[in-house]
């Protein structure tokens, strides 16, 4: 069978994507097999299915202009890494038959090069380590990051791209008492670039993962956070902001399964929405039966800024355990008028009103960082989109 | 000063204020009482140019210029301040920011550059010395975390800074404890000017006791029902509105 619901005119065929390591080890190289086959009898994922109901993948990639693949232009720096999948990091290429087309599958099906960063035990960075990666045509790196136990690390991740499909993705395993602080920039072009990433995090005991994305690009991007509570005491958290405007799609959709008691997990969401941009966040929080004494949490604010913008939000708690406490929140709305009409009350011209309030809303989640120049960065970086929309 | 010729406004097609009439001369401090319901909030929200009120009726000039077709931040710029009954929380939104960038958005409108940052934190210091506002007050979001008396003296701390020629004040004495309500009027007061006006609305005597009016105002149905001079609020503390309202009516 071939496949037919890959759009007619692009060329984005899985046989395309070449496998550039010679020599991947066979699990990786099965489950990669084993995705395309999938993904030649499924196609890709399309909105009829329930989890894409707001995603038009097929139609985005007609959009962008097809200069065919290429190996991924990563650079990474502060850190030693290898290429390829050692033996523990074979573990998270699994073959599994889904009954339908998952971004997972397709992530591996076109996958092209496997980066791995392994931090020693008891290994402190002070420095951030530094990933970039560089889209010019269509691409595909999974990168997998394990802290063993006791490390500590912060990652600052840019992406930016003139031009292409981007397709990711990141496993993070945090062992016993480690952390990570996990930035990702995302800045690709808004009419010529496509994103579809998963972020697999797996936090052991006493971990922590303290995560924050800001997207302000893509026409079309996706970003799939599967976050698994695998230990006792440990946490997960997941903070975004999705800056979109003109005929931007972002959707930011997470799972989160607390499978230990004690866990902790966060997701604090703002999607702030220009022109006829549209945003979605759809957020599960799943424990099971052993996962006692869990605090989740998830909040997801949309801001449309104007007529034409478009938010769709889907919260779901899905709770097996009797002792836990989770609490979920969406809003959508214009900006508050009465914060507006104090400032403006003050002689603050409506314009740089509303831009005052929507910083303070992007604030609100970079604050969240607990680097301090990593905080600035990423809320300088949100500002930069803010002057594009109001000079 | 300030001259409001037959106002009328409704909120959601409900009549609130109705053909109301008041004048206030330079310099002077005019105090509006009411019960509740008369009207009182909805007066100085028209004045400062909320856009949830329709006007259907009427004047408002200040200094003879008719503020009532300019825009909220216009009206700030022309000298009118409205300190809030609830002042707003702006998280994530610094104090210090915020008066600058208010401070520099009424000076670009009168033609003037931004305030020098030397000279604007010196400026900011004292007037917060003589408010007793804390650095560490200052460097918080805009309300956030503040006690119901902080609130009200960083309303005071923002009518200093700004310098309005038009002071409107919306119940700024309500929660407060007699110490904070000491401050706050002690803070009005030192900015009382011969080109600065103050209208003051409150709901009870006491504040008035503080800040002196030179005029009481009673507002009832939408309209001022009666004037005097700072007896008539005792008169009001002793007997209610009841017989005011009932002999005007």
């Amino acid at each position: 069978m071939s496949v037919v619901t890959i759009p007619a005119k692009s060329k984005f065929k899985p046989e395309t994507a070449d496998i550039i390591l010679p020599s991947l080890p066979d699990a990786v190289f099965d489950a990669q097999k084993n995705a395309q086959a999938q993904l030649k009898a499924q196609g890709l994922p399309m909105p009829k299915l329930e989890s894409w109901g707001f995603s038009n993948l097929p139609s985005a990639l007609k959009k962008i202009e097809n200069k065919g693949f290429s190996a991924p232009n990563i650079t990474i720096q502060n850190i030693s890494f290898s290429r390829g999948a050692p033996s523990w990091a074979q573990d998270y290429f699994v073959s599994t038959d889904t009954s339908e087309p998952t971004l997972n599958m397709l992530n591996t099906a076109m996958l092209s090069d496997v980066y791995t960063i392994d931090i020693a035990p008891n290994l402190n960075l002070d420095e951030p380590i530094q990933l970039d990666w560089v889209l010019n045509q269509n691409a595909c790196a999974h990168i997998i990051i394990r802290l063993q136990k006791n490390s500590s690390v912060t990652l600052l991740e840019r992406q930016v791209g003139s031009c292409g499909w981007r397709l990711g993705r990141m496993i993070v395993i945090v062992e016993d008492n480690a952390r990570i602080d996990h930035i990702r920039l995302m800045g690709n072009d808004i009419h010529q670039c496509v994103s579809t990433q998963n972020l697999d995090i797996f936090a052991v005991r006493d971990a922590v993962y303290n995560g924050f994305i800001l997207n302000k690009g893509g026409l079309f991007s996706r970003t799939e956070i599967h976050g698994v509570i695998a230990g006792a005491n440990a946490e997960i958290t997941l903070n975004g902001v999705q800056l979109q405007a003109q005929k931007q799609y972002a959707d930011t959709t997470i799972l989160i399964e607390h499978r230990a008691p004690h866990g902790r997990s966060n997701q604090y969401y703002k999607t702030i929405l220009a022109d006829e941009a549209v945003g979605t966040f759809q957020g599960k929080i799943h424990v099971h039966q052993i996962a006692q004494k869990t605090d989740g949490y998830q909040m997801s604010n949309g801001i449309l800024l104007s007529q034409g913008a478009q938010m769709n939000t889907k919260p779901q708690l899905e709770i097996y355990a009797d002792d836990v406490k989770c609490s979920h929140g969406t809003t959508t709305g214009q900006l508050d008028e009465t914060p507006l009409f104090y400032l403006c009350s003050r002689g603050i011209l409506e314009s740089d009103a509303r831009r005052l309030l929507i910083e303070s809303a992007i604030g609100d989640v970079t604050q969240k960082i607990a680097n301090e120049d990593l905080q600035e960065l990423a809320f300088h970086e949100a500002r930069d989109w803010l002057s594009d929309i109001y000079g | 000063m300030l001259e409001i010729k037959n106002l009328s406004a409704t909120i959601d097609g409900k009549q609130i204020l109705n053909e109301l009439n008041l004048t206030i001369p330079d310099g002077e401090v005019h105090a509006i009482m009411g019960p509740n319901g008369a009207g009182k909030s909805t007066l100085s929200y028209v004045i400062a140019g909320r856009d949830d009120y329709e006007v259907t009726g009427g004047e408002i000039l200040l200094n003879g210029e008719n503020i009532l077709e300019m825009d909220v931040s216009t009206r700030a710029g022309k000298g009118v301040f409205l300190a809030f009954q609830y002042p707003v929380e702006i998280p994530g939104v610094q104090m210090t920011n915020f008066l600058k960038t208010s401070l520099n958005s009424i000076r670009k409108q009168h033609g003037l550059g931004d305030i020098d940052a030397l000279e604007f934190l010196k400026l900011l210091k004292s007037k917060c010395k003589e408010l007793g506002i804390s650095d560490e007050m200052i460097k918080r979001p805009v309300n956030v975390g503040f006690s119901g008396g902080e609130k009200k003296r960083n309303e005071v701390l923002q009518m200093a800074m700004l310098e309005p020629t038009l002071c409107v004040l919306d119940e700024t004495d309500s929660g407060l404890d007699i110490d904070a309500l000491k401050i706050v009027a002690d803070g009005v007061n030192k900015l009382r000017a011969p080109n600065r006006s103050f209208l003051v609305i409150t709901h009870y005597q006491r504040l008035l006791d503080y800040i002196v009016p030179d005029v009481v105002h009673v507002l009832a149905n939408g309209k001022i029902v009666k004037s005097g001079g700072p007896e008539l609020a005792l008169e009001l503390e002793a007997n209610g509105y009841q017989h005011i309202i009932g002999d005007a009516a």
